[in-house]
């Protein structure tokens, strides 16, 4: 009599299981030093780039790889011009800016190196923008991103989520 | 000379046919409303999309490869762009009830709230330009547009 109720109990343990998978779980957090999200663009891996904004409109690019720690900071110049992340993968960065008033395009990898997307004499680079702000996309094969604010202190905070 | 011929036309009658096969093939079509504002393909030939009505009340729609509903709601008060992810088992959007929060939906419709203990869980500022890529490996999703209702649909297209 005890082994049917044991099988019972284990297949309604399974069944539960299976309708609770594909709850969202908490991967890791990331403390955003300005109060201001303004873009997060996935790596596709689990990691992602931020463009942060504060008060003054100073703006920052913060690389955080698939477990949030972050590969670099760099600041960036009128992200709201025509700045911003245009592509994140976890080697490689592609970050439009503006250096003396004109705007390039930049290439960063991991360990910081930066290089400069050529322009011919009288032209330059700019990365695809819309309106013109920076395009966001943060959601990949196996999760997603969150902006989390603290309602006391108004400080963000970003939270990386996968999907089950 | 004969064979050569019939060899040249078969040639001919295959690159023809060929060419002709190249041609989208709706696979399904979902009514919509006055406006569709957002569209996220799942990959697997379903997606997620908002719709407006006349009087500007949205609502999520999620529906799978074969263009079957699986989930739908009226939002109030949600932000532009509210849709944040959509996969053939998963639907994640951002709603306000009342503060903002996440909602996460699987294939059966059952929904799970993504809260802060502390906030409220939001979109980046400028999320209402997110964009995604409408096509995948084996098609595409348009926004058909129905000229003698004013309505908006939504139709998934395979390239052949």
């Amino acid at each position: 009599m005890k082994r049917p109720w044991v099988a019972a109990a284990g297949f309604l343990t399974c069944v539960l299981l299976f309708l609770q998978a594909e709850a969202a779980t908490k991967q890791w957090t990331y403390s955003v030093s300005s109060n201001i999200v303004l873009q997060i663009r996935t790596d596709g891996k689990g990691g992602c780039t931020l463009l942060t904004s504060d008060m003054d409109l100073t703006n920052e690019v913060v690389w955080l790889d698939k477990a949030g720690n972050v590969i670099l900071t760099m600041g960036v110049s009128n992200a709201l011009g025509g700045g911003g992340v245009a592509s994140c993968a976890p080697t490689r960065l592609i970050v439009g800016d503006e250096v003396d008033g004109g705007k390039v395009v930049l290439v960063v990898d991991a360990k910081g190196g930066k290089t400069l997307v050529p322009a011919a004499a009288g032209t330059s680079n700019t990365v695809f923008t819309f309106l013109p702000f920076p395009v966001d996309r943060s959601a990949d094969a196996k999760g997603f991103f969150a902006v989390e604010t603290d309602t006391n202190t108004a400080m963000a905070t970003v939270v990386r989520y996968t999907y089950k | 000379m004969k064979t050569r011929i019939c060899m040249i036309a078969a040639t001919v009658f295959v690159a023809l046919w060929a060419v002709a096969t190249v041609v989208p093939t709706q696979k399904w079509m979902y009514p919509g409303d006055e406006t569709i504002t957002q569209v996220v393909p799942d990959g697997a030939g379903g997606c997620a999309f908002v719709c407006e009505d006349t009087n500007d009340l949205a609502r999520i729609v999620w529906v799978d490869k074969a263009g079957a509903l699986l989930y739908q709601t009226m939002i109030t008060n949600a932000p532009d762009q509210p849709i944040v992810a959509c996969t053939s088992k998963t639907l994640v959007y951002a709603d306000k009830r009342p503060d903002p929060l996440f909602v996460q939906v699987d294939a059966t419709g059952i929904e799970k709230l993504i809260t802060a203990s502390d906030g409220i869980v939001e979109r980046p500022f400028l999320a209402f330009l997110s964009t995604a890529a409408h096509t995948d490996a084996k098609g595409f999703i348009a926004v058909v547009y129905d000229i003698a209702n004013d309505r908006q649909n939504v139709a998934r297209f395979t390239y052949k």
